[in-house]
Formats: C-alpha cells, sequence, structure tokens
C-alpha cells in the first residue's frame, strides 16, 4: 500500500512536469501512466482507460446517447438507470462507474448490454468474459428482429387533439409474408396513467409531464386493433433502412431502457422525441434530436428521419373506418340503405329489395353492413342480440363469399407530404379606409383553409399563434393571441353522426365603447355540419363565450350567440363563409360576417384573402386583407 | 440455498404451465365471439399520453394476462396467435376466406407457405363449425380450428 501510494505521487508528478515541461510526452504515456496507477490503487478495482482517454471516451456522441444526455443532463429520470450517483449529470463519472462495475460484476453486463458492447469496441484493454445473460437472450429471440418499421398512427375521426398523431417501432423478422408483420414485436413509448384520474385533469398532467414514462412492447396486432379498430386511425409504416448490426445495438439499449422512468411531456418528451433518441443510438451522427427543442410532432419527427435518408418504403394500413367508407362508397344509394338496415335487423336478409340484388352486390352490401354494425358497436359492451345479428350477417358472408374481392383502397398523400406544421403569414389590408399590415406566428398546425395535402379535411388545430399588427398613425399592437383553438366540422351523414365542436381561448383585439382593447376569452360551441353538395358543406354551432375586459361593468361578462356558414375543401383551393353572432349578458351584442379564402401556391407556400364585417353596438366596420402564408 | 433457488424456479415453471394451459383462468382464453370494449380511457386522454392503462410492461417473458407475452398463446402445446384479441377481423376472414387475421393464424401454427391457402380455404368451408353459435368463446373456437385441422389430411401435421 505505501509502495503504490509512493509511486501514485511519483506519476502525478510526472504528469504535472508533462503538463508544464514535457509537453512532447506521448499521449499513450499518459494513458500507461494512468493505467499504472489505476493498477496500482488498491481501494477500487482498477480501470482499463486512464483519465483522458476516459474524458474522450465519455464525450463521444454516442456514449452521451446511451446515457440520453443533451446538454449536461441526461434526460432519464430514474436512479436506478445510473451506476454512478453523479450519472445523471456526469457521463464521464458514469462511464467510469460502468467499467468498474462490469470488472466486478457479471450481471452488469445483462442490465446494460449496449454500454457492454460499446466499451467492448471502445475499450480494447477491457477484458471481460462474456456473461449468459438468460432473460435477454430470452427476449432478444422473442423480439426476433431483423429489420425496424416506424409506425405513424395517424389522427381520430373527429377528434383534432389526435391530429398530432402517434409513433411507435415495430421490428420485423427476416422471413416476411402476409400476416407476418401482424405476429411482430411493437415497442411504445408512454405514459403510464392512472386508470382512476378522470378526463381533463388526465389530460392536463399528461401536458405537464405529471406521468412517469416508460417503453412498453407487446404484439403488433393489438396495437393495430387499437388504431385502426378502436380509433379509426390509418397507420402508416415506414420501413427504416438499418443494418442488422444497428438493430442490434438498438435491442441492446431498449433493454437497458426496461422499467426506467422518463417524465412523459406531450409537446416535447413524448413518443415520438423517445425513439428518435432510440434511432440515433442505432445510427449515430444523424442528430435527428435536434430541432425538436420545444416540441415534436410525431409527423415531423418522421419527415426527419425521412430526412437522413433512413426510410426505404412506405405502407399504408386503412384503418376499419377507412375501409368501411371505401365500401360504402362503392354502392348505390338504394344498397347503401340496404346495408343501414341491415345493420340494425337481419331478417331483411330475406326481403325482396336484398334478395332480387346480384349475388354479387348482395355479398358487398352484407359485408359492409357488417363492417357497420361493428363500426357502431366498437366501444360499447357486448350486448347478446348484437353479437347474434353480428354472427347472423357472417354466415351470410360466408355463403357469398365466392364473390369477395380484395379492397384495393387508393393510398392517400403521406402524413409527412403535407405543409410544415410552423407558420409565418404576412398581411396587408384594411380597416375601412385605415391602411394595416400584420404578422402572425403559429407554433402549430393547421386550420380549415390552409393547404389541404395530406391533412385530414374539416379539422383545424391551432396551438401557440400571435398576430401583430401596425395599423396606419400607430404603434405595432398585439392583435390576438391563440393558446389554443380547436375546429371539427365533420359532415354527418346516413351512416357517420359526428358531432361538431369548437374551443378557442387567448387574447383578442376587440373595439370597446370607441376604443381597440385587448380582451381575455374563452368561448366554445357544438352544433352539426351537412354536406350540402359535392364537396360543399354547410354547419351550424350554439356558441358560447366567457370574456374579461375593461369595459364590462363586472369585468367578466358571458355571451350565448351562433355561428353558421358554408365550408369548401379542395386540394385547390379552400373557401369558407361564416356568421357569427354573440350577445352578452350586458346588452352588448357583436355580430360578425367572414369570408376567406385560400389559393395553395406550393406545399409550402399559399396566399390568404380575408373580407370581414363587424357590426358592434355602437358602429360597424368592414376588414380585408391579402397575406402571403409561409409553412416551415 | 441454491436447492431453495431451483425448487423455487420449478414450482414457477408448474405454475406457468398450469396458466397457458388451454381456458386457464389467467390466460386470455374464454372470450364470448363479438366481445365488446370497458374500461377505454377518453380519446383526448388517450391521444395526449399515449399512455395504456395500468398494465403496460416491457420485456416480460410471460404477459400480464399470464399467457406468452410474445403474441402467441398456446393450444395443447401448439403456438397460435391470441385469437380473443382479433376475433373480429378473424370471425370477419373466415366468413371471407382470406384476410390478414387468418393469415397470422396460419403462420403462428406454422402452416408452410404451400399450405396456407388450403388452410384458408378449410377454415371458409367450416365456418358454422368454428362459430357454431354467438355465445361460443374463444376456447370453443380455437379447439374447433384444432378439430378441423386434425380431420384434414394436409392440416393434420399443424395440429398434431
Amino acid at each position: 500500500m505505501h509502495i503504490a501510494l509512493f509511486i501514485s505521487v511519483f506519476l502525478l508528478l510526472l504528469l504535472y512536469l508533462r503538463s508544464r515541461a514535457l509537453p512532447l510526452l506521448s499521449k499513450s504515456f499518459t494513458v500507461f501512466a494512468l493505467l499504472l496507477l489505476a493498477a496500482l490503487s488498491a481501494a477500487q478495482p482498477s480501470l482499463p482507460v486512464g483519465g483522458e482517454t476516459l474524458a474522450t471516451l465519455a464525450a463521444d456522441e454516442q456514449w452521451r446517447d446511451l446515457l440520453h444526455f443533451t446538454g449536461n443532463k441526461s434526460f432519464v429520470d430514474d436512479r436506478k438507470f445510473f451506476l454512478s450517483d453523479e450519472g445523471y449529470s456526469n457521463p464521464q463519472a458514469e462511464l467510469a462507474a460502468t467499467l468498474q462495475a462490469l470488472k466486478k460484476d457479471a450481471d452488469i453486463q445483462c442490465r446494460f448490454p449496449a454500454r457492454t458492447l460499446w466499451l467492448r469496441n471502445h475499450v480494447p484493454a477491457l477484458a471481460i468474459a462474456a456473461a449468459d445473460c438468460a432473460e435477454y437472450r430470452q427476449w432478444r429471440q422473442r423480439v426476433n428482429a431483423h429489420s425496424v418499421v416506424l409506425v405513424l398512427a395517424s389522427s381520430y375521426l373527429n377528434s383534432p387533439s389526435s391530429m398530432y398523431g402517434h409513433t411507435f417501432l415495430r421490428f420485423d423478422p427476416e422471413q416476411q409474408g402476409e400476416g407476418v408483420s401482424l405476429m411482430s414485436y411493437a415497442v411504445n413509448f408512454g405514459a403510464l396513467v392512472d386508470k382512476n384520474d378522470n378526463g381533463m385533469f388526465y389530460a392536463f398532467k399528461g401536458l405537464v409531464g405529471g406521468y412517469p414514462g416508460y417503453f412498453s412492447d407487446g404484439p403488433y396486432y393489438e396495437k393495430v386493433k387499437e388504431y385502426s379498430r378502436l380509433d379509426n386511425r390509418d397507420i402508416w409504416e415506414y420501413q427504416l433502412n438499418l443494418t442488422p448490426a444497428e438493430v442490434d445495438f438498438m435491442l441492446a439499449h431498449l433493454w437497458e431502457l426496461k422499467n426506467i422512468r422518463f417524465d412523459y411531456y406531450f409537446f416535447d418528451e413524448n413518443c415520438s422525441f423517445r425513439l428518435l433518441e432510440l434511432l440515433e443510438v442505432a445510427r449515430p451522427g444523424t442528430r435527428l434530436i435536434d430541432g425538436f427543442d420545444f416540441y415534436a410532432i410525431p409527423v415531423d419527427t418522421v419527415a426527419a428521419v425521412e430526412h437522413a435518408g433512413m426510410i426505404d418504403s412506405v405502407y399504408y394500413r386503412a384503418s376499419n373506418k377507412s375501409r368501411l367508407q371505401f365500401n360504402i362508397d362503392a354502392l348505390t344509394v338504394q344498397e347503401q340503405q340496404l346495408a343501414l338496415q341491415l345493420a340494425d335487423n337481419a331478417a331483411l336478409l330475406d326481403a325482396a329489395a336484398y334478395q332480387s340484388l346480384p349475388e354479387a352486390r348482395r355479398y358487398k352490401v352484407v359485408e359492409t353492413a357488417y363492417q357497420y354494425l361493428r363500426f357502431k358497436v366498437n366501444r360499447r359492451q357486448r350486448s347478446a342480440e348484437v353479437a347474434q345479428l353480428s354472427l347472423t350477417l357472417l354466415k351470410e358472408m360466408q355463403q357469398h363469399a365466392d364473390y369477395a374481392e380484395a379492397a384495393e383502397l387508393p393510398v392517400p398523400p403521406r402524413p409527412e407530404q403535407g405543409h410544415d406544421t410552423a407558420m409565418l403569414d404576412i398581411q396587408y389590408g384594411l380597416e375601412d379606409e385605415l391602411e394595416f399590415s400584420e404578422v402572425q406566428l403559429r407554433a402549430s398546425y393547421h386550420d380549415l383553409l390552409d393547404n389541404l395535402t395530406a391533412y385530414p379535411p374539416a379539422v383545424s388545430l391551432n396551438i401557440g399563434k400571435l398576430g401583430v399588427r401596425v395599423r396606419e398613425h400607430d404603434d405595432a399592437k398585439l392583435q390576438f393571441l391563440d393558446l389554443i383553438e380547436i375546429t371539427s366540422l365533420s359532415p354527418r351523414d346516413d351512416f357517420f353522426h359526428p358531432l361538431s365542436w369548437q374551443v378557442k381561448a387567448g387574447l383578442e383585439r376587440q373595439w370597446l365603447a370607441g376604443d381597440d382593447e385587448l380582451v381575455t376569452q374563452v368561448s366554445g360551441g357544438a352544433g352539426w355540419t351537412t354536406a350540402l353538395w359535392g364537396e360543399l358543406n354547410g354547419f351550424a354551432l350554439l356558441q358560447a363565450r366567457l370574456e374579461y375586459n375593461r369595459v364590462f361593468k363586472h369585468g367578466l361578462d358571458i355571451a350565448g350567440g351562433a355561428s353558421m356558414g358554408l365550408l369548401l375543401q379542395q386540394q385547390e383551393g379552400s373557401f369558407m363563409l361564416e356568421a357569427r353572432q354573440y350577445r352578452f349578458t350586458d346588452g352588448e351584442e357583436r355580430r360578425q360576417l367572414q369570408l376567406a379564402y385560400q389559393l395553395p401556391l406550393a406545399r409550402n407556400h399559399g396566399l390568404r384573402f380575408i373580407f370581414r364585417r363587424q357590426l358592434l353596438n355602437d358602429f360597424a366596420y368592414n376588414e380585408q386583407s391579402l397575406s402571403y402564408r409561409l409553412y416551415f | 440455498m441454491k436447492r431453495t433457488l431451483v425448487g423455487m424456479v420449478f414450482a414457477a415453471a408448474s405454475v406457468s404451465s398450469f396458466a397457458v394451459a388451454p381456458g386457464g383462468d389467467n390466460c386470455g382464453w374464454g372470450n364470448m365471439l363479438f366481445e365488446g370494449q370497458s374500461g377505454l380511457p377518453a380519446h383526448i386522454v388517450a391521444s395526449i399520453t399515449n399512455g395504456t392503462s395500468g398494465n403496460a410492461t416491457f420485456g416480460m417473458t410471460t404477459g400480464t394476462n399470464g399467457c406468452s407475452a410474445d403474441g402467441k398463446l398456446t393450444y395443447g402445446g401448439k403456438a397460435m396467435i391470441k385469437l380473443s384479441a382479433v376475433m373480429d377481423e378473424f370471425s370477419e376472414d373466415v366468413a371471407r376466406g382470406d384476410g390478414e387475421v387468418l393469415s397470422a393464424l396460419a403462420v403462428s401454427m406454422g402452416v408452410e407457405a404451400q399450405d396456407r391457402a388450403h388452410f384458408k380455404a378449410v377454415m371458409h368451408n367450416n365456418f358454422n363449425t368454428l362459430f357454431p353459435s354467438a355465445e361460443a368463446t374463444a376456447e370453443d373456437v380455437v379447439a374447433a380450428i384444432i378439430k378441423v385441422m386434425e380431420q384434414d389430411d394436409k392440416l393434420a401435421k399443424y395440429a398434431a
């Protein structure tokens, strides 16, 4: 021990001299010195690398990725992921601790297979026997992965809050073929939610990080059931070009994240962000998470993966709802009515209206009826009558199955081919005779008139949008700040009966008692939308609005009202006409008529024209504007 | 000490083999045809958290329902896709005589590619045997599938 101490002091002295007076001494000497130092310090098992090499290694991007470092701390919010007490904020301490632990304990190899693999490759002096990690080995056998698919579940029917989508990974075996991918292994990152939490609180907790996030796994068919059947979301499968070695390393790292907690944040540290980290681990240097500092919209992350050249091919898996819609559209109006009735009453199978159809058409009608019935009862508890009806319809399908045709659904544009999700709008206009210009910025995502390609129709979701207006003879003023705006105007028809609804919260500039004031408001509405002619829809909603401003007698007042209008959405341009009225309890009345049109110029460019007439208690004015919209 | 451990492993193994026995209480079989859904979180919550309620697990060799977690259950020692989870789609595929879930069942039971079309046709032709009533349970359906396969020259070997 004394000798070790003596040699250590001597070596440290040498190191000191090297740095001062002997700058030409080689790095390998330092490493040698440190190795000797390490070897001689009896208190700890020795490290196979020295301090400087350790520092270089710890700064390696892939090592930092393995620890989920960004800046000077790790994203992992779980003590047991780190072997060093400082591991959370010190990648070098964690590296040293891992090296030491590997020497001492073979089990560490089984807990951290990716770290072990990486260290074996980067520290040739690390001489440890390979441990037999039975549990890990069994898991890898079960996953049986040869390639990786990035899966994007797109939005729900009539549910704009799901518009951001969801991503997870699927691991495919080498042997492909129909039915094989359903049996593949899927890995999801999501919040672990408490079933007893109630709705809004639950959602709020999800937004602010109140839930722990974990990786979970299961067969892909469970996921398909969840998204395709229960949620009616189309699924996009992006085949990644990861090599078997990269897949191997990703899985080794996934195993390290088993039961490891990350805080789940809806906006940034969400399902998609964690997947980008995994892809970075698999293929270092892709820098996928750059640019997702504040929020990671799943479709944007898919675009980033595509931009990094990691996508080989894309497969579209239509939801049960999409396939049902496709089948409905293939029926005549009379056949549609039959399908609707059959989904209620199987006795009509014997009726002349059905029996007189050619057999091929009977098959189509009964298949549609069955699928529609299952769609209707999708989220309901089982009932004996519905089960009996379902079986009867299936038996009828079976009778005419010779006429079954594989449904060749047209593949819609891919979600990541739509306009980018942030937006800048530069506007010039007139308020009566007064000129103004306005600049708008939106963090995300899409409104009813934005370029439609690859976005679901009839939904609007704006989170974080503000406008600053400069009027003639006036300073720049905040015109509005929308924290959130969601609108859903899905049309009702014989088969589907969605509710149309709208919510909005934020600040707005409003003419009040001869002055323009910034008011705080929360408003919402509900109603119906129906197809009028072709793609032209009409809508009508009852509205309510809670507003705070300086002019109201009590500051805060509530208004009832209504809105109605026309909406025509097309790839070539979208048009909306809306009339809206509010009456507050203190008598203030506001009416507005607005006509708006957007002409898409290119994927990320558009021109928008707006005409608006405002009718207030004491006066009325017109506003018209032309704006250029840039999506980025 | 070691002996105790070995004993525990054996005990655990026998418990788990009991659990994957057909129709075992803990093992996913037993759902009726056209089983409904319950207790699903509201859309808005699900879309914000992308979570699963309660029983998300990772890397387990047995699933939370006591069954194999690799998407296959065993029935009489044969690996099989967990049909109760996809019974809606499966019954529709059998009625049609084709479909992805029907294919997945064939794949999970090790039916060779050249016999899959025949497998689908046999299942389709025996629709009424597979689904004798709306009250049939997933276990009944699985038992009927095995029986139908056993009686078919080409498919018997996959059911054995």
